[in-house]
């Protein structure tokens, strides 16, 4: 092997992979060096007894066989298609679940805080002998009455 | 990288994508029998060939819906072949790649005029010391060897399918050439 080219250079030329220029360069090569040119029509000839070696022929079943093992898989229900089957089934679950939760709690409320419905009751009671403004019109006397349930009269009269 | 590779073929990939099942048929029709002679020659064993050739093609059926037209087909389809022979590879370590004997009794020559019971001899010795040099090369270099110089896949194709770069690709077709060569050289030399 001459130091002008490198070695894979003769694999690529028999394989029409090199530029005209490079392909021309080996070919000049050729002419002056046995061992190279040896060399090249060794891989010829090695790819003529591949190629003659010749190519086993696709069993004629092949392709039918996979085709009708593939469309098989399509149709069976994977894993996701199960859970998919599933969902289909837990979707009007849920909806009518959700359908009786709203009735049970339309119909039966629960019961309110007595705390609070006692508030409520004081309050609306104040509120009515009160005339005028509101007298929780300030955040001192909303919160005085949230306290202590009663309503603080005006500025300073109860200190 | 937004080339495509469009080959002649990318109605019916299209079409297959799309679940035409006379597309896919024809698609592997087309395909079917060089991913089963490749595996042949790769394994040296027609039934483990013809079991790995039909996982092939299912998997390509299956995954084509990502096949985006990124490589050529033929290399991602050859790259599916490469993964499952190596994943069997893995699996049965301790296989060995010796001439099994498993092709003489098929006849796959290529049709030809009949040569003759002698130069039929010759021949099938022939075939089986180069099938014998082929299984002692390691795995690597059948694989682009074959791949070249018997399926004739373009260089481009063939790193695509084994995920090599051009160079290795280069170097290891020279390796195995040579190699496999010189494995021949005695046998070429006979008076
Ligand atoms: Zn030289």
């Amino acid at each position: 092997m001459s130091k002008s080219h490198g070695p894979e250079q003769l694999s690529l030329f028999i394989d029409g992979m090199l530029t005209e220029k490079e392909a021309h360069h080996i070919e000049k090569h050729l002419e002056e060096c046995a061992a190279c040119r040896r060399q090249a029509q060794e891989m010829r000839r090695l790819r003529n007894d591949l190629v003659e070696f010749g190519v086993p022929p696709l069993p004629a079943y092949l392709v039918h066989k996979v085709l009708r093992k593939y469309q098989a898989l399509q149709q069976q229900p994977s894993f996701w298609n199960s859970f998919d089957f599933f969902t289909k089934i837990l979707r009007p679950v849920t909806l009518v679940l959700a359908i009786a939760g709203f009735l049970v709690l339309w119909f039966y409320p629960p019961a309110p805080d007595p705390l609070v419905s006692e508030a409520a009751r004081k309050y609306t009671l104040i509120f009515e002998s009160t005339p005028g403004d509101s007298i929780l019109s300030t955040d001192d006397q909303a919160l005085n009455f949230a306290l202590n349930m009663r309503p603080a009269t005006t500025t300073g009269e109860n200190k | 990288m937004g080339m495509e590779y469009t080959d002649d073929q990318y109605e019916l990939i299209k079409a297959s994508q799309a679940g035409d099942s006379k597309a896919m048929a024809s698609l592997l029709e087309a395909h079917a029998p060089s991913v089963y002679a490749f595996l042949c020659h790769l394994s040296n064993d027609s039934v483990l060939a013809e079991d790995l050739a039909q996982e092939t093609m299912l998997r390509c059926l299956q995954s084509l819906k990502y096949y985006k037209f990124r490589a050529p087909f033929r290399a991602w389809l050859f790259r599916i072949a490469v993964n499952l022979f190596r994943d069997h590879r893995r699996r049965m370590t301790v296989r060995k790649y010796t001439r099994s004997g498993n092709f003489e009794d098929e006849q796959y020559h290529p049709p030809s005029t009949d040569p003759g019971p002698h130069l039929q001899a010759e021949r099938n010795e022939r075939k089986a010391v180069l099938q014998q040099a082929l299984g002692e090369l390691a795995p690597n270099l059948r694989m682009v060897i074959i791949m070249r110089d018997l399926q004739e896949l373009s260089y481009e194709e063939i790193a695509q399918s084994l995920k090599w770069r051009m160079g290795t690709v280069k170097s290891r077709l020279f390796r195995a050439r040579k190699e496999l060569a010189e494995k021949m050289r005695p046998f070429w030399e006979e008076p």
